[in-house]
């Protein structure tokens, strides 16, 4: 090999070697001395390796697309100890943006990541949106230019690395106390309560997924894919709930009651269009359940047991309609007493009515007459087997938290007496829920059908609707007992002992007052429904405890009135005489 | 024969030719390395960079989707029943009474019904898949299928 040869390898040589310099260089360049601020990142991307996948909560729709339960942005603060580089700046940039306190957020900073039982620790669930992006400016400040930054006064360089600010979705309510009974709450937890919250919470939340989740880029498509929780639309008719809470709320402070609840359901279908219920708790704000609900006060009255009283009478006398025992016309001398047991009953005010009839006993809810019919009439076997058949006892299923089953004292029970029967017949010694009663006396409205009453209308899951359908909870009575008790509660609606009733629609209902034991105040109820003919509402109201009367015909009939004559304009229901003449033409 | 002897005193004559050789042998080999390992790296860089853009999209995604939550709670509160309810009242209005109403007939009206917020559910059919295996399977799947294939008709007769 000559020297020309000699050249051109060492010139070869020289030109791989400085190839490989290069290389090198821009190598360390790029992983030391200008590092990519992504990569510099990557903690504040998420430097888990294993991590919670949450599913986005599904939001709560009315009945015609409003949202009632929603999802708001919020941040939350949190330590990633592995991270820390400086507990002193931490700290500092705690307590001055987030109001924490700096030694307990210096003594969590501190910890050894080896030591402690926890590497992610959670400051603050609720950071505001400005707080949030004031503490990630700061953060990158520091990161940009630490030596501007400084050190703090133990000579570590001024940092927030390990301070982790990650946005997430909290519930949100935009409605404020609207509903609130039904919809029940999420806590800043997370934990679902009450409601159709805490009962579907199931199908809002979706499934959480603990995953690897990895920043290599290689791994991208291995990111499992989680499905946000279901969405729900409720039967619930947004304007139509707002005035029934209003009415309540305005009777409820003119009766001078303790809680009170009104509910608006379509007794063809079952669909709950309103449940107004107080206390209500205003969902948008601070909340405190313990503040707002006493030891053991109901979240939804409406799902709450209680005695009904006389409105109950309705399905005494379904029965004795239904068996055969008894008619409208069907004549009974009131004596102002019957004993049973030993007990005497009596009734409301004490005095003896003379002949009636059946329609006259219901018109003055006389409890003689109708604990008559129970035990002489009846009979024990036959008055509780209507009871079963309209399910008293059992929960109707509606989909809301913590629904009451009611309590009845069965025929067959060790602890039943007969004195039992006698005063069942009036709704008193029964336990059952507003909404229970409402599934029985849909019975009478439905032409003896018994609705189930829901308050769920569609799920939306993965882009597709499903519809509820109504469903038939029993037929305990024929239609031809259901369309003769209509018209003679419709006749005692319209006779002297009820007043004030809607001119323009008939309506079919009954009034009920029940003595609470040893309290010397009363339960107020009124269950109604209309038009008589072609039945869309059925109101149920009951006010606990009031205080300027204890009847429900001065208390309760009232609220039934106001609720009426409102749905007479949100649901488009004419008066009856403008809807037959255009049914006739 | 005559060239062949020429070829060979050459190169006897001038050993560095044969050094020269096995150098242009080794550096042919080097540069198939290096052309595959540039290839292996350009595609691997690619994969990375469209890895990281699938990791960006789905941050963003997720980003959007809490900005539009974040935004249809947003409009609700100022569409509230309440807020609602306040401004047509400062708007001059009040709630209509049943008799001021003027009702008229309009045949096949059913009323307002539910909202439909998504595409009613249908009932599930099998269906074909759109896109052929042989455009979305690797040559192991396709590999694996071939050696699975005989299983299938047994597996699917069923007992």
């Amino acid at each position: 090999m000559n020297e020309k040869h000699s050249l051109r390898y060492a010139s070869m040589g020289l030109a791989f070697a400085l190839a490989g310099l290069v290389i090198t260089t821009r190598l360390i360049q790029i992983q030391v001395v200008s590092p990519n601020a992504e990569i510099l990142n990557y903690e504040a991307l998420d430097g888990k390796e294993w991590d919670t996948l949450v599913p986005a909560r599904g939001d709560i729709y009315d009945r015609h697309g409003h949202l009632l339960a929603g999802s708001q942005l919020i941040y939350e603060a949190a330590l990633e100890l592995d991270y820390v580089r400086n507990p002193t700046t931490i700290a500092l940039a705690a307590s001055v943006e987030l109001g924490l306190d700096y030694h307990e957020v210096f003594l969590e900073a501190s910890q050894n990541p080896k030591d402690a039982p926890f590497k992610h620790i959670t400051l603050d669930y609720f950071v505001p949106y400005d707080k949030a992006q004031e503490l990630l400016e700061l953060k990158d400040q520091l990161r940009e230019d630490p030596a501007k930054a400084g050190e703090s006064e133990d000579g570590i360089p001024h940092s927030l690395s390990g301070l982790v600010i990650t946005p997430r979705l909290d519930r949100s309510y935009p409605e404020g106390d609207l509903a609130s009974n039904v919809l029940g709450l999420v806590d800043k937890e997370g934990n679902s309560h009450n409601g159709i919250e805490e009962h579907l919470q199931w199908l809002l939340s979706g499934v959480k997924k603990e995953e690897y989740v990895s920043a290599d880029p290689f791994l991208a498509m291995d990111i499992p894919e989680i499905y946000d929780g279901a969405s729900l639309v409720l039967t619930i008719d947004r304007e139509i709930q707002d005035t029934v809470e209003d009415i309540l709320d305005v009777h409820l402070e003119k009766t001078g009651s303790y809680a009170g609840s009104i509910i608006v359901m379509n007794p063809r279908t079952g669909e709950i269009l309103a449940m107004a219920s107080r206390p209500r708790l205003d969902l948008s704000g601070e909340w405190k359940l313990d503040e707002v609900y006493q030891e053991g006060q109901a979240f939804n009255m409406a799902i709450d047991g209680y005695e009904s009283g006389s409105v109950f009478k309705i399905i005494t006398m379904a029965a004795a309609l239904d068996s055969g025992v008894a008619t409208p016309d069907t004549p009974y001398t009131d004596t102002g007493g019957l004993t049973v047991e030993g007990w005497t009953i009596r009734n409301w005010n004490g005095g003896a009515w003379g002949p009636q009839t059946m329609t006259t006993c219901m018109e003055h809810s006389l409890n003689v007459c109708l604990a008559y019919v129970a035990t002489e009439m009846l009979g024990q076997n036959r008055f509780y087997e209507y009871i079963r058949a309209f399910q008293f006892g059992q929960p109707t299923g509606i989909e809301l938290a913590r629904e009451y089953a009611g309590h009845v004292r069965f025929n067959n029970d060790d602890n039943w007496h007969l004195i039992d029967l006698a005063t069942n017949s009036f709704g008193q010694g029964i336990e059952v829920t507003p909404v229970q009663m409402l599934r029985a006396i849909s019975a009478v409205a439905n032409d003896g059908k018994m609705v189930t009453p829901h308050i769920l209308k569609a799920v939306i899951n993965r882009g597709h609707q499903y519809t509820i359908a109504p469903e038939i909870a029993g037929s305990p009575i024929s239609a031809e007992t259901a369309h003769t008790l209509s018209a003679m509660l419709a006749q005692i609606v319209e006779s002297e002992s009820y007043t004030d009733m809607p001119e323009n629609i008939r309506v079919a209902g009954k009034t009920g007052t029940a003595t609470i034991y040893n309290s010397g105040l009363t339960n107020a109820s009124f269950v109604g429904w209309g038009p008589l003919d072609d039945p869309q509402f059925m109101v149920y109201v009951w006010l606990n405890k009031p205080t300027v009367s204890q009847w429900a015909s001065l208390m309760a009939s009232p609220a039934f009135v106001d609720v009426v004559e409102r749905l007479m304009v949100l649901m488009d229901i004419p008066s009856d005489s403008v809807r037959l003449s255009m049914a006739d033409g | 024969m005559d060239r062949v002897q020429q070829f060979t005193q050459a190169y006897s004559q001038a050993p560095w030719r044969k050094q020269l050789q096995g150098i242009g042998i080794f550096l042919v080999v080097l540069v198939v390395i290096l052309l595959a390992a540039s290839v292996f790296v350009s595609v691997t860089a690619k994969t990375a960079a469209l890895g990281k853009e699938i990791q960006r999209n789905r941050q963003e995604i997720e980003e959007l989707e809490f900005e539009i939550a974040n935004m249809e709670s947003q409009l609700a509160i100022l569409t509230s029943a309440s807020v609602m309810k306040q401004r047509a009242i400062e708007m001059g209005f009040r709630p209509a009474t049943s008799e001021e109403i003027m009702y008229i007939h309009g045949p096949g009206y059913m009323g307002r019904d539910h909202v439909e917020l998504a595409e009613p559910a249908q009932p599930t059919t099998a269906t074909a898949p759109v896109i052929s295996p042989a455009f979305t399977q690797s040559w192991v799947d396709w590999l694996a299928r071939q050696f699975r294939a005989p299983l299938i008709p047994l597996a699917e007769a069923g007992p």
